[in-house]
């Protein structure tokens, strides 16, 4: 017998063993990419912390970058000021899961929007989570680092091509995602924002953010009103509604928004990220003034203008024109 | 790729400002030089080329598509030139700019205060003989010399000339034969041994 | 027919906007008719001296100066607006205030009312562009932005 046959013999064991334990510990340990999302959606809504955040939006030959401080208060509390551009510097915006009031500083302009931190705004998210998880690819890439911090970094790949995609780097031990970059489906990038800073657990009262605006406003006018189905809007409004009855594969009715005082109608599909508006008010209103960038299609029918914009190709968009009814 | 006139409008109407921009491209020197013809003006030519563009901006929803797109646009550039030239001859001191053939007759003295700001033409030989025409067609009336303008820089048809002044085709012949008996009466002297 | 009707038929014959018929009854005519062959002559000349004039062209930069009489056109009515409401604040006391306050408003609504049912009205474009922004940043997950392009509180 050769000990040191034997010897080896051990260690080729003890090897195996190792690399066995290890990955059977990370396969344990490891955490689903969708489970991440679900975590960052709830994070989104369940957290206390002060951050700015640089915002880039891109459109063929201009982009804008906003920089915004914002605190955040669980549940429903969102407090946000612009630092730059110079011009949006007096723009408050007050956010106490009821209402989303819009104040330029200074001024006595004040807007009313539904809140984006309310059950239903949450509801809406999360029903466009389920539908990334039906309709996109979802995996993990190598981790990384944002402002120091660990960070898992998701890759949503659509599913049918002609559809955008998104890259999200979502913090490790917090679940708030702390970037994200959208491109096109030409692959082009169409925005990115992400925090410059962030401080977690900050807790403030909210009474002094309160002194700009009005307590109780006497009469609650809303600019528009969202989150509405088919059958809510169509309750409220007096002209006919007409919805698409072509989509493209993936693409489901989201919500219903009535703006611009009750006269024009947005009604929003989406594939859990990209989305498709169809607009559409009587004729007697005219549009002026023209896009720089979005090209929508704009066409008259029965006493009603529509417009229709998404980013997807042309064919596609004429389908849809063509099937709404 | 060049597009057509009517294909930038349906872009512009699409929201495609690009196409304006297009738009406003192709056709500013034809427009400037149809408004030089009428107000024989450099300074108030550029004010109201601009003028009509930004009712092009403005109104351009309402083009409908039936006639074509440039005797929409002249036809805005025309009522631009009149109505501005009607709102200066309401303007006391300006009168005499206004070289209205049927108030000044033929008076080439009163021609000559028609206009004081004519640049020289380096392109006609003749320079004195440009600057008398140009001298008399802005003594035309306004109407006749919008109307002249019109045929003889933009080549515009009798047919399209009728769309444009929204008139008869007899309107637009006798217009014409107007414009062209008083011109050429009035370089009449200068006409024997030219060209 | 006399000379004068026929004169008034050359512009339209130099134009080669009439009939056949006519073109060759005029010919006949101006080879008879000394007076009105050399009008005609007289009327060529005066139109291709026309025709020889060289264009006028505007500046350099028309449209960069167009542009900008775009943007200084929203500010004059933002303007005027203004200063309506700041001559208000000066020219009228108290109750005289009051007064015309609800006449005007009664008389604002009921106009609103038949112009908003018989007139056409205008909406910028632009609204729904940012509309349109507004939806794809529901899907956002780092947040909404301040919409930083076209801010209004409509």
């Amino acid at each position: 017998m050769n000990p040191g046959k034997g010897f080896q013999k051990v260690l080729q064991c003890l090897f195996v063993l190792i690399i066995l334990s290890g990955g059977m510990t990370s396969a344990l340990l490891a955490i689903e990419p969708k489970e991440i999302l679900t975590r960052s959606l709830e994070a989104q809504f369940g957290l206390d912390f002060e951050g700015i955040k640089k915002t880039e939006f891109r459109l063929p030959g201009r982009s804008y970058t906003t920089t915004t401080r914002i605190i955040r208060q669980e549940p429903d509390f969102t407090y946000t000021t612009t630092l730059a551009p110079a011009r949006l510097k007096r723009l408050v915006i007050l956010d106490d899961g009821k209402f989303r009031i819009k104040h330029i500083r200074g001024s006595n302009k004040f807007g009313f929007f539904p809140s984006l931190n309310s059950p239903e705004a949450k509801e809406i998210k999360r029903k466009s989570l389920n539908l990334i998880f039906i309709n996109y690819k979802i995996s993990k890439l190598l981790d990384g680092y944002i402002l120091a911090r660990p960070v898992y970094v998701i890759s949503l790949i659509p599913k049918h091509s002609g559809n955008p995609r998104r890259k999200v780097w979502i913090d490790k031990k917090m679940y708030l995602p702390l970037k994200e970059e959208d491109y096109n489906w030409r692959g082009e990038l169409i925005s990115s924002s992400f925090y410059t800073e962030i401080h977690f657990d900050k807790r403030f009262s909210k009474e002094k953010f309160y002194r700009d605006f009005p307590q109780r406003p006497r009469k609650k006018v809303f600019s528009q009103e969202r989150f509405l189905s088919l059958k809510d809007l169509r309750r409220k409004i007096r002209f006919p509604v007409s919805s698409a009855h072509y989509l493209p594969p993936s693409y489901e009715f989201q919500e219903a928004v009535l703006f611009s005082k009750e006269r024009a109608v947005k009604l929003t599909y989406t594939n859990g990220l990209g989305v498709i508006c169809l607009f559409q008010m009587p004729s007697n209103i005219k549009l002026r003034g023209h896009l720089e960038g979005a090209h929508p299609l704009v066409w008259e029918k029965g006493g009603r203008t529509f417009l229709l914009m998404a980013d997807i190709s042309r064919k596609e968009l004429i389908k849809i024109k063509q099937s709404v009814k | 790729m060049q597009y057509s006139d009517e294909e930038l409008v349906e872009r512009y109407g699409a929201g495609d400002g690009e196409s304006f921009r297009m738009l406003v491209e192709r056709y500013q020197d034809r427009v400037y030089h149809i408004v030089y013809g009428i107000v024989g003006n450099k300074d108030e030519a550029e004010d109201l080329s601009q003028e009509v563009f930004l009712r092009v901006y403005r109104f351009l929803h309402r083009f409908k598509g039936k006639s074509r797109f440039y005797t929409w646009l002249y036809r805005l550039t025309v009522n631009v030139c009149l109505s501005a030239r009607r709102k200066r001859k309401n303007e006391p001191g300006k009168i005499f700019s206004l070289a209205d053939s049927s108030k000044y007759g033929d008076d080439p003295g009163e021609i000559e205060l028609a206009d004081e700001s004519f640049s020289p033409l380096k392109v006609l030989q003749n320079r004195e003989m440009a600057e008398t025409i140009k001298s008399a067609i802005n003594s035309l009336s306004e109407v006749l010399k919008s109307t002249f303008v019109l045929r003889e820089f933009e080549e515009l048809s009798y047919e399209e000339l009728t769309r444009v002044f929204q008139c008869s085709k007899g309107t637009i012949k006798s217009r014409l034969s107007r414009a062209r008996e008083q011109l050429r009466r009035k370089i009449e002297p200068y006409l024997n041994g030219t060209v | 027919m006399s000379c004068k009707k026929w004169k008034k038929k050359l512009s339209s014959y130099l134009d080669n906007e009439v009939s056949s018929r006519e073109r060759s009854k005029i010919e006949k005519h101006l080879k008879s008719c000394r007076a009105c062959f050399n009008q005609f002559k007289q009327l060529e000349r005066v139109h291709r001296l026309v025709q020889s004039i060289q264009p006028e062209k505007p500046r350099p930069g028309f449209y960069e100066r167009l542009s900008e009489r775009l943007c200084q056109k929203k500010t004059t009515l933002r303007e005027k607006l203004v200063a309506w409401r700041y001559g208000w604040q000066l020219s009228f006391p108290g109750v005289g205030k009051i007064a015309i306050a609800v006449s005007a408003v009664l008389l604002v609504s009921v106009s609103f009312y038949i112009w908003r049912s018989a007139t056409s009205y205008e909406v910028n474009i632009k609204v729904f562009e940012e509309e349109y922004f507004r939806s794809q940043q529901m899907n956002s997950f780092v947040g909404e932005l301040a919409l930083p392009v076209f801010f209004e509180i409509e």
